[in-house]
């Protein structure tokens, strides 16, 4: 059966094709889809995974950095430095900024922090030394190869010229990029002083993470205090929630299109062979024994288009990184080993949904 | 009606009525036809065009239901089977071979053959030793690798033959066999069949036009208009 299958598509050479070659481009859109959603999804939370915190403490009701505003005064990282059980206390103020380098406007999602502590600064470097001073800014590293920006260049904050010191790995977030700058040089572009979005905590050793974050609760009014986990699941779900759903119907839609798509040439391929599948019913061939040859043209298709797409995706997230750096893709076994379920999921639908089509061919239509 | 006349008696036609359409566009395809079919003949329909040749042969096989009148096909009333039944009966107990043939392109020669006897629950192996041993006596096992296309229609019919017979089948429906073939492949095919039915003691019906194969046949109906004319015995009794 598997030969008469094979047969049967390599009738058409330019139509099996076109067919493998679409169903290929659908399942990379799947895979690049997947791969992108794990970027984002790892990438938009990479900072805050890396952050060396035991406590994140922000505005009552502010549960994430990713998608709300908190606003809290510095003041009281000064009260919380006396806490018996804190080791150190860190302000940090984000801020979206514009930037401008070479004539090329972009923006930035400037981190202000306090070197001396470093708590909130760049979690990886990967050229270059962090902030020190008021003047100086670490850069993504997506950001930097986007605007072809190295250490030692300047690079426009609103009216300020600063200088880029540092380049950092691990902070882009997709739709933006972090930067990191003194909390000082943060609080003057805004035109507060005193003003941060949260404080990064650390405790001393031995001090339990949920006790002390009660009694900050307790003694700092207008504060919502989470560990470390807590606060890395709330932006993860943050950014899901905004991201996820068109994600899905993206993918759905081609899924769908996929579906319906391979369906119809099946369906075309039904009754291009109706005569053979006469025959076959003359022959007294079970209705499973015709299906089984629909099936196997679907999944045969399907086989065909995975090899093709798994060996053109590469090479394609290759050239689309170099392009767009801030694009940032993460595959896994486990997301193709997803698309490929799926696609021969949608396959065997396909192959049903055509199938329906050999109960309209009549033995004495066709044969006598 | 005893209990060997039963076992030879494979399809019996009771007053079986065929119409076609309705109203102004009604055509008595089949009218009243009786007649009963045994193994160890063959029989030849023969008919001018549109004389209902074609449908005779499909009630037989089973593929059309009468409008009136009893079908007989194996001991049972044809409206009895269930589309499995009669699947199952088209793939143990029924063999067909066509005017054009039918083989499927995509499949070799030895492929057309085998397809039909797995499906009668013969072995892949089987089937392939079977299928070779009579495409061999066929004179065809050179073109065992080949497809169809490349056949001349002497060699295609020969192959729709061999599928036919290829299950050793009790009843054989042959539409013009050998319509598209010269008088030499034509008296091969022929005499194959004759061959078949005599020697195996099977029932071969052939509809045909074809004068030549009356010296086959062991009996000939006459059809006219949906009727039997006549019911004569062939030259193919004497033997």
């Amino acid at each position: 059966m598997e030969k008469y299958t094979w047969r049967i598509l390599r009738g058409q050479p330019l139509r099996l094709a076109l067919t493998v070659g679409g169903v290929a481009l659908c399942l990379m859109l799947m895979f690049f889809l997947l791969a992108v959603y794990r970027g984002v999804a790892e990438g938009s939370v990479e900072y805050i995974r890396s952050c060396p915190a035991d406590l994140w403490v922000l505005q009552h009701n502010s549960t994430n950095i990713l998608r709300g505003s908190s606003m809290i005064s510095t003041p009281q990282a000064t009260a919380l430095r006396e806490f018996a059980g804190i080791a150190q206390v860190g302000s940090v103020l984000f801020v979206l900024s514009a930037s401008g380098v070479r004539g090329r406007d972009g923006t930035l999602f400037l981190t202000g922090f306090e070197p001396e502590t470093g708590l909130g600064g760049p979690p990886r470097l990967v050229a270059g030394v962090s902030v020190q001073r008021d003047d100086e800014i670490v850069l993504d590293s997506c950001y930097a190869a986007k605007y072809d920006i190295h250490v030692g260049d300047r690079i426009w904050i609103q009216d300020w010229k600063l200088k880029v010191v540092g380049v950092s790995s691990g902070t882009n977030a997709f739709v933006i990029q972090y930067a990191f700058v003194t909390l000082n040089f943060a609080q003057r572009l805004v035109g507060i002083s005193e003003l941060a979005t949260c404080f990064i905590i650390r405790l001393r050793d031995g001090i339990s993470a949920p006790v002390m974050a009660r009694r900050i609760r307790m003694d700092v009014p207008g504060v919502d205090v989470y560990d470390w986990e807590t606060f890395l699941t709330n932006n993860i779900a943050e950014m899901e929630s905004g991201f996820l759903p068109l994600l899905y119907t993206v993918a759905a839609i081609g899924v769908v299109v996929l579906t319906i798509i391979l369906s119809l040439l099946l369906g075309v391929n039904i009754l291009e062979r109706r005569r053979d599948f006469a025959v076959l019913k003359i022959l007294g061939a079970p209705a499973a024994f015709q299906k089984r040859l629909v099936i196997a043209q679907a999944l045969l298709i399907t086989l065909a288009a995975c090899a093709v797409a798994l060996l053109a995706y590469f090479p394609m997230v290759w050239m689309v990184e170099r392009l767009a750096p801030e694009v940032s893709t993460r595959s896994s076994i486990l997301q193709i080993g997803t698309v490929v379920l799926v696609a021969g999921v949608m396959s065997l639908v396909a192959a049903l949904m055509a199938t329906r089509r050999l109960r309209r061919i009549y033995i004495l239509e066709v044969c006598l | 009606m005893n209990e060997q006349e039963n076992m030879c008696t494979l399809v019996v036609l009771s007053g079986v009525t065929k119409v076609f359409g309705a109203g102004e566009q009604r055509v008595n395809a089949l009218d009243h036809i009786s007649l009963t079919v045994r193994s160890g003949e063959l029989l030849l329909v023969m008919g001018p065009s549109g004389s209902g040749k074609t449908t005779l042969l499909s009630m037989m096989a089973g593929l059309a239901k009468p409008t009136e009148g009893i079908i007989r096909l194996f001991g049972r009333d044809v409206v009895s089977f269930s589309p499995r039944e009669l699947q199952q009966l088209r793939a143990r107990r029924m063999g067909f071979i066509f005017q054009t043939f039918l083989l499927i392109d995509a499949l070799t020669v030895l492929e057309n053959v085998t397809l039909a006897m797995r499906f009668a629950g013969h072995g892949r192996r089987e089937a392939s030793r079977l299928g070779m041993d009579l495409l061999a006596r066929l004179g065809m096992e050179t073109r065992a690798r080949h497809f169809p296309p490349a056949l001349s229609q002497g060699e295609k019919q020969r192959v729709a033959a061999a599928r036919a017979m290829a299950r050793d089948t009790e009843l054989i429906l042959a539409d013009e066999p050998t319509g598209s073939l010269d008088s030499q492949q034509g008296f091969l095919i022929i005499r194959l069949l004759s061959d078949h039915a005599r020697i195996e003691n099977r029932c071969v019906v052939v509809v045909s036009h074809d004068q030549r194969l009356a010296d086959f046949a062991d009996r000939i109906v006459h059809l006219e208009d949906g009727r039997i004319r006549s019911i004569e015995n062939g030259q193919g009794s004497d033997r």
